[in-house]
């Protein structure tokens, strides 16, 4: 039935006009992030011809300086800049570092690929943790279950990231050398940080599923599903918990913000090649371009990946219609 | 309800049961797993990968994470002695022009002779970017296949010693020194992958001592508890520079040791007395300065702070970089006594909340930190501030994380003093004289210190030690400097000299800790049964 109403969907082209639609939005959305990414970084104290030397290793003469800040273009004005900046960045060139002197296109294109591993990893054991919990303390309100999965969620949302991951080092890799206490390679390598990364996104999923679930439970059709003769796993699964994906899905796509800012934490304490590692060596360097390029890849990341949360409702709820005007 | 339970029992147990799969590929070797010979192979945690991969500045391997695949005309040793390497001579032979000397017989990696051409080569490189030496290519001449002269431009003694900078590092003209270096070191580079791992393996027809190892991995660690984790675990074999903080965990664990080189850094308080506002001018006087010099228990502060892996300092230049310094200068020890009738002498008298006062007004300094980031030197400055209100003299602690930040501050004079540390990576014994304090440097970051020079005799002999071609006068003037800057003029309060510090587990051997971790040998190193 699902499946039926989607294909209904596409073919009215709805799905079509929908995604178009919310593409098109994306363009005042991603204009006024680099506006603000251009802008902020500029506000940033410090000379970035200077620093840009001094991250050379170059000698500080006035001249040198004059130099690079025309090379720089920092004696035009600020719009023009902007506006030569943005019109690299639609073609991906975003410069060249201030620290490595590689392209900063490069340098992010060859860590993506371990972050979005280290993203994907962290997110699902976040989900194989949150809805066993969830669901076991929605079912068993009030039990010693429930009680844990509240204090889990606590500790989850308390504890720092960079504390759980040397702890996680401490006791997997040091004490039981279970795993390797960094770097990249094998599925070993990927075990600890994405466990890190895991479990402090399980206890917010976990919290909702369980209040949403809850409130769920006590609908009418389930009380007419209980009534009918369906056991616990069919009331459960089958009415259930497909009522209650919607505003997990919701939260999701938000926690993708979540998500992109503990990589950056995980990514350093573990020494793993991403995105989120080259964020922090590209700000405390004061690596202007990098920083720029990561903040508005960031951005794009989490909007397409809040479009795609949006795109998933219909699937998930057949009442749902995407109509033109809309 | 039994069905939900076995459900999520079951989703458990798979849970754990793949977590556990996943380590199985780890861990011990089964007990009936015969023991190999040792593997001359070891793998190094280092911090983060700084290497320049583009432009003039590349230096792959070389800086500031020294592998051993390339080397400089001079070396440095662990001893400070500057000594010939792929050159055999640096002379001088008047109008600013050195003439140096090559060592023949020396191949690079892919089988090209070392000859004069790729000295120069070489050397144009480093000009156009960070030059020690102070040339330029058109200065840079070949005489012959294995002669080369190099012409300064100012008088320049101290060619020897920068030219033992790794970034002086020989290349041969078909390198590409971010990407494919070609040079000729002890260690071949064999593989990069950029902030995980760079991995050498021994150059078997390396023109000196081959080196013992046949292998080392290089992995780049950035977060220091993690790096000390690596090698408690023993993902790695020996960690470099390992922070104060977590030294005596180091030197605690089971089967590692904790090497300590001789002290190559220091750290200390600049004063400012130039181009100075009232209030910010209350360190012109003399007294002051000194009085806070008396004021500081840098014992204390050696071993509480930096637990004993560090020397109270006398001045701002280590013993070994300038042997001379100890007996040439008197320096400052902690003296309450005295730093109090140099404040009373200046007229700032105990007021009652235990701060000194003068003609109404609190004698309140700013000290300010951010060189390196405040962050990574705590709690130095917090203590130093609690060791100066001990005597009466108010602190107001300003910090940066940033260093552009900190320029900018300093650049608006609302400073008193500064706290910074410097590591001499070079034997030029003009280089942190010459390089920050003398207004004389026209070309480097010494106008970024124009608050805390000194004065024209200072110059005077800083001048004359770097541009002296006689090692012993160069010396005499760099000491005569160091009697003007410290007894004299007392322009800074040095603090603790610093050393570099490295844990490995006890099976590795050889190692000879170099004081400037950038001239690190690792040829000696070698994996013990």
């Amino acid at each position: 039935m699902l499946a039926r109403s989607f294909a209904s969907n596409c073919r009215e082209g709805l799905i079509a006009t929908y995604v178009l639609r919310r593409l098109l939005q994306l363009i005042p959305v991603m204009l006024t992030v680099s506006v603000l990414t251009f802008g902020l970084i500029r506000l940033a104290p410090g000379d970035p011809a200077q620093v840009a030397l001094r991250n050379q290793g170059a000698m500080l003469t006035a001249e040198a300086i004059a130099q690079m800040r025309a090379q720089m273009g920092l004696n035009d004005p600020l719009p023009a800049q902007y506006a030569r900046w943005l019109g690299r960045a639609l073609r991906f060139d975003f410069g060249l570092s201030v620290r490595t002197g590689q392209p900063v296109s490069e340098a992010i294109a060859g860590r993506l690929l371990p972050t979005a591993q280290l993203a994907a990893a962290g997110l699902l054991i976040a989900i194989a943790i949150a809805f066993p919990l969830g669901i076991l303390a929605a079912v068993r309100q009030h039990s010693w279950i429930d009680h844990l999965s509240r204090l889990l969620a606590l500790a989850g949302a308390s504890i720092p990231s960079f504390w759980l991951g040397l702890l996680l080092i401490y006791y997997f890799a040091v004490v039981l050398d279970w795993f390797p206490a960094m770097g990249r390679g094998t599925p070993q390598h990927l075990a600890l940080p994405a466990l890190t990364l895991g479990l402090g996104l399980a206890p917010t999923f976990a919290r909702l599923l369980r209040a949403s679930l809850i409130e769920v439970l006590h609908e009418d059709y389930i009380r007419t599903a209980w009534a009918k003769g369906a056991n616990e796993s069919r009331v459960i699964y089958r009415h259930a918990l497909r009522n209650v994906l919607l505003p997990v899905v919701t939260v999701f796509g938000l926690t993708i913000a979540h998500l992109l800012g503990g990589v950056v934490v995980v990514e350093t304490i573990f020494a793993w090649p991403g995105v989120g590692q080259l964020t922090v060596d590209a700000i405390l360097t004061r690596d202007f371009p990098t920083v720029q390029a990561v903040v508005l890849l960031l951005s794009i990341v989490f909007v397409l990946a809040n479009l795609a949360v949006d795109l998933c409702y219909p699937l998930l709820d057949p009442r749902v219609r995407l109509q033109a005007k809309n | 309800m039994k069905r939900t339970r076995s459900f999520v029992l079951t989703l458990s147990i798979g849970l754990m049961a793949g977590l556990l799969l996943a380590a199985c590929g780890g861990g011990a070797a089964p007990a009936d797993t015969p023991v190999p010979a040792v593997p001359q192979e070891l793998v190094i945690g280092a911090a983060q990968d700084q290497y320049r991969l583009e432009g003039d500045g590349a230096n792959l391997g070389m800086y500031p994470l020294n592998t051993n695949i390339g080397e400089t005309l001079f070396k440095l040793t662990p001893d400070y002695k500057v000594i010939p390497w792929l050159a055999e001579s640096a002379t001088y032979i008047g109008n600013d022009t050195w003439e140096i000397k090559l060592r023949q017989g020396v191949k690079f990696h892919n089988g090209d002779e070392f000859d004069a051409e790729a000295a120069k080569w070489s050397l144009e490189k480093q000009s156009r970017w960070q030059p020690l030496v102070p040339t330029d290519a058109d200065n840079i001449k070949v005489v012959d296949k294995y002669t080369l002269t190099i012409t300064t431009r100012f008088p320049f003694g101290r060619v020897a010693e920068s030219l033992a900078h790794p970034s002086y590092a020989m290349y041969s003209p078909k390198s590409d020194p971010g990407k494919t270096p070609i040079t000729s070191g002890p260690f071949m580079l064999e593989s990069y992958k950029q902030n995980e791992e760079l991995v050498v393996v021994r150059n078997p027809d390396y023109w000196g001592q081959p080196p013992k190892l046949d292998k080392i991995t290089f992995r780049f660690i950035p977060d220091n508890s993690t790096r000390v984790l690596a090698l408690q675990s023993g993902d790695v074999d020996l960690i470099i520079t390992v922070p104060r903080e977590n030294a005596g965990q180091v030197a605690a664990m089971k089967d590692v040791t904790l090497s300590q080189a001789e002290p190559a850094g220091y750290f200390a308080l600049y004063f400012a007395t130039k181009e100075q506002v009232a209030p910010y001018d209350l360190l012109t006087d003399v007294r002051l300065r000194q009085a806070i010099n008396y004021a500081l228990d840098k014992e204390a502060i050696a071993n509480q702070v930096y637990e004993g892996y560090a020397l109270s300092a006398k001045s701002i230049t280590p013993p070994i970089v300038l042997p001379a310094i100890d007996s040439g200068i008197q320096g400052f020890s902690y003296d309450s006594a005295k730093a109090a009738t140099l404040l009373d002498e200046a007229g700032w008298k105990l007021g009652a909340d235990g701060i000194r006062e003068k003609d109404g007004e609190k004698l309140m300094l700013t000290l300010v930190s951010g060189f390196p980031p405040a962050n990574l030197i705590k709690p130095l400055p917090e203590v130093v501030k609690g060791q100066l209100e001990k005597a009466g003299i108010g602190v107001n602690l300003v910090e940066f994380n940033d260093i552009g930040a900190y320029y900018d501050y300093l650049d608006t004079g609302e400073v008193h003093m500064v706290i910074e540390s410097g590591t001499w990576n070079t034997a030029d014994i003009s280089f942190i004289p010459y390089g920050l304090f003398c207004g004389c440097n026209t070309e480097g970051e010494a106008v970024l210190y124009k608050r805390f020079w000194i004065n024209d005799d200072f110059e005077k002999q800083v001048l004359l030690s770097l541009s002296a071609t006689d090692a012993a006068e160069a010396e005499t003037a760099a000491v005569n400097a160091a009697k003007i800057w410290i007894d004299e003029y007392t322009s800074v309060a040095p603090i603790a000299y610093l050393s570099n510090l490295y844990g490995a587990v006890n099976k590795v051997k050889g190692l000879t800790p170099h004081p400037s971790g950038l001239n690190q040998d690792w040829s000696t190193v070698f994996i013990a049964p």
